[in-house]
């Protein structure tokens, strides 16, 4: 499992409210008609953080060890989509893959 | 030598110059055919050399395309470039222009010269490989090649339209999408740029439009010049689990443009590329590593959390690991939790888990002991309950004879956990349940107060008191609760239905006191909560019961009038008999009174009512008293010739079963295997009713029914049968005498002085199978009791039980036949084992 505070983009100190407000805001940018897999991901994590006891359940019993997607989205987030500059289309087009 | 060997024959090999053109021709089309091109190119020239013929030509043009296309997969570019050069020089004829060969040029750099190829097969090409020459120019000049235009006519599209191509990819990259539009709305659809267009009005659409970009994607063909950018753009729709997997079959540059588009930083691509040098699945040191190399970014407590995940599997040593990659040590508790971790993970043995979570939990609550209610208290209640929870514990285990079990500590340590963590209702119900599973109804009940206390209202805590006051016998506290439940939740059925059934048992016992009085106040509130008249002739019995202790001459008349009313019958018989059981009244002399015969059986559907009626009466948890037992088996088992079909039968022989009326259930198996012969399922229950308890004293003739009963299970795939029959001759198998029930005058210190008492109580047959000899040596028994007598047997047998084998005559030595389960087949198993070897236990007379 992918580390629910980076999937839902809370600190290990989010609270109960911030937890549910993360979540609810994660639900409205990636419904689940629209992105189903994401939102599994979502509903995931916030029912392992949901209480505090299923966070302190988390941080004593979870044994999985980091990704290397919790890594990277750890220390450099996803941002939003950009376009590609015109250096990146030439090089495609003149055959380096 | 054999690479000597290879070369002599290579050099003894006649060589292309000294075949015929026939055989030469031939082997040139076989290394063309196999792909070893660089034979064929030898060979087609020397075919060349002696004479010029075009369908030479044009074999030696497709080995040095094949070469080409080899050299190019390797790499090798400037050598593939020359292969199609040399394809070129054979004439437009042999070796049309070929789009391999201007792309390579094209990205050589050599941008004349593709110009100039094309420019000399514009009128011979046909229309559809022009097109897609075209397109690879447009491309090219697209991705910054402006030579391109130099040689080109300047009424050809590439020309025509380039200039607008340039200007639409311009605007998409500066994010100017009204340009962009206006600049795609000039180009043409039969354009060399089209493909380029659906590009670039896909990536437009890209983020919001994720379908309609992927249906203008698919448009582009996997052939044309611009594949590259839609290979590209397609990585940017792949779902995010899938990425990793997808964005290793690609290069660099498709890489970089797929992150771009996903929102990817240069940081965050420059982390992902030199994790990707890590492997698919990184060594855990490698990635603890590279944790620690980038924790200025990751931060410290994140990397020194996540990186303890990795040490699991390599524990203790893995315990260094962190201060070996520059950072922390972990403190004495972070070790024992991943000790713990370790234990579940790797052992499978819940004792070693539980103890090495009881360790975390000690270190936990150390040096103070945390007030209740507080996140360390939190963490060592969940510590103390993780067995629990994982082994899911007291949920079905029945509390164990031996305080040191392993559900007893478990127990312990969830009660214990309470201490730290009281706001945990599941934890109080698992322990009451388990309690009560045990019927150990003083720690339900020093569990349920503060449960009660604590969650006044909730219906789980008050169904346990229910539970629990029904297990005590307190029927009037049972019915408390059970009305509290309605209060909270009142169109709850079952709990309606057990206040009824608690308000009736609280009638029977004060009827059974004496108080006919306090019973028929009770009955009245039964009777009221009874809104379904599902219990409607319990309570007009039990109703009629308290008339007969006040008023003998009209209770006795109501009873009848119920008899009658309900068949007069096994079924009527029954009701009344459990119910007079019930208040303390034995049911013959109920019957005696009333002036009633015995209970007979109407037929089989009265038979089929009072099994259902047996059924319905063990479901709901009551228990039949012996003296009903009594009154009710021999006119049941005279019962057992009526007409009932296979699955009635079955379904009567299992609630016999359940109520433990062997006879009865035996005369059932019985008449039914009359009915439908060697059927396994009957088989079993014939035979289990006739030997329940003590299967070792079974006649040879009814195992041989059992093995025929457990062929036929096997042939119709009756796997419950299969099974059953198999527990049931597995039983027949002991290995020694401690596992026999000796019959208890015998006492304990039995000697071979108590083989002829033995022979003669059990029979000399089952006493060699119960000793778990082998055939022959049974049969050598036999016939030394017949030609020497009984008292030569038992000295025989005594010294094969006193120990010495050496003491024995030349008898084959004793196997045991065990009978192992294997794949559900029974094996016989001849294999001599210590442990059953009766001359490795000298004691076991003594």
């Amino acid at each position: 499992m992918s580390d629910p505070y980076l999937t839902l983009g809370v600190t290990a100190k989010a609270t109960d409210a911030d937890i549910e407000a993360a979540y609810r805001a994660g639900v409205k940018r990636h419904p689940p008609e629209r992105d189903p897999q994401r939102f599994e991901a979502l509903r995931s994590a916030y029912e392992a953080l949901r209480t505090r006891r299923e966070r302190l359940g988390y941080e004593l019993f979870d044994t999985s060890p980091p990704t290397v997607s919790d890594i990277l989205d750890k220390a450099a987030p996803t941002g939003k989509p950009r376009r590609p500059d015109p250096a990146q289309f030439a090089a495609l087009l003149r055959g380096e893959s | 030598m054999s690479k000597k060997r290879n070369k002599r024959s290579a050099g003894n090999k006649p060589g292309p110059a000294s075949l015929s053109s026939k055989a030469l021709e031939n082997a040139a089309q076989e290394r063309l055919q196999q792909g070893r091109f660089r034979e064929a190119i030898a060979h087609f020239k020397e075919l060349l050399k002696r004479e010029q013929r075009e369908e030479w030509r044009q074999g030696l043009a497709r080995a040095y395309e094949g070469r080409a296309r080899d050299l190019a997969e390797k790499g090798m570019l400037k050598e593939a470039l020359v292969m199609w050069e040399n394809r070129h020089r054979l004439g437009a004829a042999a070796a049309p222009t070929h789009l391999a060969h201007t792309a390579l040029l094209l990205r050589m750099g050599r941008v004349q010269e593709a110009v100039a190829i094309f420019n000399q097969a514009a009128d011979t090409l046909p229309a559809g490989e022009l097109a897609a020459l075209r397109t690879q120019l447009a491309a090219f000049y697209l991705g910054g090649q402006a030579e391109v235009m130099q040689g080109l006519a300047p009424e050809d599209p590439v020309v025509l339209h380039g200039e607008a191509a340039q200007a639409a990819l311009a605007a998409y990259c500066r994010g100017d999408d009204e340009a962009l539009e206006q600049a795609l709305s000039t180009i043409p659809f039969r354009s060399p740029y089209r493909d380029g267009v659906h590009i670039l009005k896909a990536l437009q659409r890209l983020p919001e439009q994720p379908t309609q970009a992927a249906t203008l994607l698919a448009r582009v063909p996997a052939e044309s010049a611009f594949a590259p950018l839609r290979q590209a753009a397609e990585l940017a729709l792949v779902p995010e689990q899938q990425l990793a997997s997808r964005l290793a079959d690609v290069g660099k540059a498709t890489r970089r443009f797929a992150l771009t588009l996903r929102g990817w930083s240069p940081e965050r691509q420059a982390l992902f590329e030199e994790a990707r040098k890590l492997g698919e699945h990184p060594p855990p040191k490698a990635l603890l590593h590279f944790l620690y190399r980038h924790r200025d970014k990751l931060g410290d407590d994140w990397v020194h959390e996540r990186a303890r995940r990795l040490l699991i599997d390599d524990a203790p040593q893995s315990l260094a690991w962190p201060r070996e990659a520059g950072g922390r040590s972990l403190s004495q508790a972070e070790k024992v939790q991943v000790g713990a971790w370790q234990a579940e993970r790797q052992h499978g043995d819940p004792w070693y888990t539980l103890k090495c979570w009881e360790l975390l939990a000690q270190h936990l609550e150390a040096p103070h002991v945390p007030a209740p209610g507080s996140d360390q208290a939190l963490r060592i209640a969940l510590v103390l309950r993780r067995v629990d929870q994982t082994e899911d514990i007291l949920a079905h285990a029945t509390p164990s004879a031996e305080p040191d079990a392993l559900d007893r500590a478990v127990a312990q340590y969830v009660e214990r956990s309470l201490d730290y963590d009281p706001d945990a209702p599941q934890a109080y119900l698992r322990l009451i349940g388990y309690y009560l599973r045990g019927k150990e109804l003083k720690a339900a009940r020093r569990l349920l107060e503060p449960a009660l206390a604590r969650w006044p209202e909730n219906l789980q805590v008050l169904t346990a008191a229910l539970d629990t006051a029904v297990a005590g016998g307190a029927f009037k506290k049972a019915a408390g609760f059970a009305r509290r439940i309605l209060t909270v939740d009142p169109i709850n059925k079952t709990a309606r239905e057990r206040l009824v059934k608690a308000h009736l048992a609280h009638a029977r016992k004060q009827l059974r006191n004496a108080r006919p009085d306090l019973a028929r106040r009770e009955l009245e509130q039964a009777s009221a909560w009874d809104r379904a008249n599902r219990f409607d002739i319990q309570l007009e019995i039990v109703d009629a019961l308290i008339t007969l202790a006040t008023d003998a001459p009209t209770g006795a008349s109501a009873l009848r009038e119920v008899n009658q009313r309900l068949g007069d019958g096994l079924a009527a018989g029954l009701s009344l008999a459990l119910e007079a059981a019930a208040v303390g009244i034995s049911p013959k002399a109920l019957f005696a009174d009333l002036g009633l015969s015995k209970p007979q059986p109407r037929g089989s559907e009265d038979l089929k009512a009072c099994l259902a009626q047996l059924r319905e009466h063990l479901d709901s948890g009551g228990k039949l008293p012996p003296e009903v037992t009594r009154y009710f088996e021999k006119v049941l088992k005279a019962s057992a010739h009526f007409e009932l079909s296979f699955q009635e039968m079955e379904a009567a022989c299992e609630t016999l079963r359940r109520c433990r009326w062997d006879a009865v259930r035996q005369a059932f198996a019985q008449a039914a295997l009359k009915r439908w012969k060697d059927a396994p399922v009957f088989a079993f229950h014939a035979f289990e009713a006739k030997y329940k308890g003590a299967p070792w004293y079974a006649s040879s003739t009814d195992i041989r029914r059992l093995e025929r009963a457990l062929e036929h299970a096997r042939e119709k795939g009756d796997t419950r049968s299969t099974e059953r029959l198999l527990n049931v001759l597995d039983s027949l198998r002991p290995t020694a005498f401690e596992d026999f029930p000796l019959p208890p005058e015998m006492g304990e210190e039995l000697g071979p002085e108590a083989l002829p008492m033995l022979i003669n109580l059990m029979g000399l047959d089952r006493l060699l199978d119960m000793l778990g000899l082998s055939r022959d040596m049974k049969r050598q028994f036999k016939e030394l009791e017949r030609e020497l007598g009984r008292p030569a047997l038992i000295k025989m047998l005594g010294a094969m039980l006193s120990a010495d084998p050496d003491d024995l005559p030349p008898f084959p030595a004793p196997r045991p036949r065990r009978r192992t389960e294997s794949r559900g087949h029974a094996v016989e198993d001849d294999a001599p084992s210590d442990d059953d070897d009766p001359f490795n236990q000298p004691d076991l007379f003594t």
